[in-house]
């Protein structure tokens, strides 16, 4: 599960820091208004990314959290049944 | 009895499953408005287009400290720990979404104003936030004794959350560079219908996502101080 998910991580950065220098301008970045509008895409393309990244490493630590609970229940119950 | 709880516990299942597929939908439908059927704004550029997430993850953010500072009151009058797990949640998930605006508006800010950060009131007291956040889940952290904690961290949300007005109203207040991004007195904000609709359906989707994760966060807050207590107890118990 956890090599999944770090799998998962690895391409979508990937993926992300691809788009990102594929579309990014050797010209610099260009303020608005000016040329073509295309030319500042991969700001959008880091916003865009950040704000997945941010919520899928979010979700992660909250099934790490939820597995961590899981692992101490266990524990308990297994101390519970052994002072019985 | 038994019965009565499968059906609660099928209902609940339910409802998070149809909750989830809104979310993705919702998601998927934002995808197609914000960079299929909207138009690139005129002066603004294609990199307006960071607008339709800036904009809800600040409004998250604002929702998540205001509820963080409700349960915060709740806590101190009923010393119930279902405010004060709600409040912590809330102010965790709170800072990924004020980090996710810290993160996304200087990206905005390069292509429109030439500079990814300038010190002005709203992206100032936006930083402020995000370190009162910080501060909050920093305290948290170190006190070691919960009930202190939580009592120190309800004061702190509730300071915390006089910068809330202040970030809203400083675009007003002191003008900056930082545009008012919804006028009240204009129909549809003073935006274009198209581009109203998609801020829209993206604001409603993050905020339903906001409540999904919230309700995670806070089920497993819960589980956790219960742990805690009872591992506490059956030390106590096996020292006596």
């Amino acid at each position: 599960m956890r090599k999944t998910t770090a799998l998962a991580l690895t391409i979508l950065i990937t993926v992300f820091v691809f788009c990102t220098v594929s579309v990014a301008q050797p010209g610099g970045d260009i303020v608005a208004g000016q040329i073509s509008p295309w030319r500042n895409a991969h700001f959008v393309i880091l916003a865009y990314g950040a704000v997945w990244v941010g919520l899928a490493l979010y979700v992660l630590r909250l099934a790490m959290l939820a597995r961590s609970l899981r692992r101490e229940l266990s524990a308990l119950e297994e101390l519970a049944s052994d002072s019985e | 009895m038994e019965s009565g709880k499968l059906s609660r516990t099928r209902w609940t299942r339910g409802i998070w499953i149809v909750a989830t597929v809104t979310v993705i939908a919702g998601f998927a439908v934002s995808i197609y408005l914000v960079f299929i059927s909207t138009g690139i704004e005129r002066n603004l550029g294609f990199s307006q287009k960071i607008f339709y997430f800036h904009v809800p993850c600040a409004w998250i953010t604002y929702l998540a400290f205001g509820i963080a500072a409700i349960s915060s009151i709740l806590y101190l009058i009923r010393n119930n720990q279902v405010w004060d797990s709600i409040a912590y949640s809330s102010i965790e998930l709170g800072t990924v979404f004020t980090t996710l605006v810290i993160v996304t508006g200087p990206l905005w800010a390069r292509p429109t104003w030439g500079a990814y950060w300038v010190w002005d009131a709203r992206l100032t007291t936006t930083l402020i936030l995000w370190l009162i956040e910080l501060s909050y889940l920093l305290l948290r952290a170190f006190v070691e004794e919960p009930e202190k904690a939580a009592k120190y961290g309800a004061v702190l949300a509730l300071l915390g959350a006089l910068d809330i007005p202040i970030i809203h109203y400083s675009v007003v207040l002191w003008r900056g560079m930082h545009p008012v991004v919804m006028q009240s007195d204009a129909g549809g904000g003073g935006l274009p219908s198209e581009f109203f609709v998609a801020l829209m359906i993206s604001l409603a989707t993050f905020t339903l996502l906001f409540f999904l994760l919230l309700t995670v966060r806070v089920r497993l807050e819960l589980v956790r101080s219960r742990l805690t207590n009872v591992r506490n107890r059956i030390f106590e118990q096996g020292l006596a």
